[in-house]
């Protein structure tokens, strides 16, 4: 299968790889996986006081497609309030990226990342 | 099934009458296609030779000089069997098909998707990156100690996971959940392995 030239971009120069400090309050952390290919994503989020995040890093043990959605991912989040961040959908993810149907659930587990991290967010904020 | 060559009625892998090649039987399952009990604890050796004994009465040698559809019927068995031993020869596998015979799929993609917890997924990532980061002079020995605890946690709970099943645990949901988990300590199992090699002798 040939992945596109947006997914091998970031697949080979990933965004934002790396860690945030999880004790921080203003940190969300979301963690998820796919059984079905034993994916695992672990995305984090720094909000600014104004609920603007700041900061967003990444880590993905997964194929191209995992990798590249939330690399791009953590791009588009950078600059938005939670709020706007949690308007991001799958379906936007896939089409920025050119997935193939057989990869779309690796743009759904970046949504869920990135829904995961925000709820975290909230719940230390006790916003949840 | 009727015998497609001569009628007769209950024909399984061959005809009682004529001793024709039947279509493998889509009811059965890969436990009942090598006819051994739809049970997780399986001796191993015995799977491999209820599989090559049939295999051996389906040769592609035995039809060279049969009909069409003989050949093809004899061809459709063993690529049957082969699908059988394949999945229930790796004991995760076999397990993972014991939960979907009772319609539970460890890989369920959407609706069905098995959770995982939080602590388990950063536990994963956590020893991936560990993996990730051996490097140094002790890096060998940190590999293969690493290799050997996950691999004994790996055998643990498939155990265990094996034990539930065959005491006909009816708690389908928490079995998938070890299933899945299972799937990632092998992937952790398989990563240790795949970069234990230039090391050694360069």
């Amino acid at each position: 299968m040939a992945y596109s030239d947006k997914v091998i971009d970031h697949y080979e120069n990933p965004r934002n790889v790396g860690s945030l400090d999880k004790s921080d309050a203003n940190v969300g952390t979301g963690l998820v996986g796919a059984p079905a290919c034993g994916d695992v994503m672990r995305l984090q989020i720094r909000v600014t006081d104004d609920g603007v995040i700041e900061d967003a890093r990444f880590k993905t043990y997964g194929c191209g497609s995992a990798i590249a959605s939330s690399s791009l991912v953590t791009e588009w989040v950078k600059g938005r309030t939670v709020d706007e961040a949690l308007t991001i959908k799958n379906n936007d993810i896939a089409q920025h990226l050119a997935l193939p149907p057989v990869k779309i659930h690796c743009s759904v587990l970046a949504e869920d990342a990135i829904r995961a991290a925000i709820e975290d967010y909230k719940r230390k904020k006790g916003l949840g | 099934m009727n015998c497609w060559e001569c009628g007769a009625p209950g024909a399984a892998m061959f005809c009682e009458g004529c001793e024709a090649v039947q279509p493998p039987d889509p009811r059965l399952d890969h436990f009942a296609r090598l006819g051994v009990e739809p049970r997780f604890d399986q001796d191993p050796d015995a799977l491999s030779a209820a599989h090559r004994a049939l295999q051996r009465r389906v040769h592609p040698d035995r039809y060279a000089s049969a009909g069409d559809r003989p050949r093809r019927f004899s061809m459709a068995q063993a690529t049957a069997l082969n699908d059988a031993i394949r999945v229930l020869r790796d004991p995760l596998r076999r397990a993972e098909y014991m939960l979907h015979l009772r319609g539970r799929d460890v890989g369920a993609e959407g609706e069905g998707r098995v959770q995982l917890s939080p602590a388990f997924l950063m536990e994963i990532i956590e020893l991936r990156e560990a993996v990730d980061e051996l490097d140094g002079p002790d890096a060998h020995t940190e590999r293969s100690r690493m290799a050997r605890e996950v691999a004994a946690r790996f055998e643990g709970m498939l155990t265990a996971l094996g034990r539930r099943l065959d005491a006909g645990d009816d708690d389908l949901d928490a079995m998938a959940q070890l299933a899945a988990q299972l799937r990632y300590l092998r992937r952790v199992i398989d990563e240790l392995q795949v970069d234990d090699g230039p090391g050694d002798w360069t």
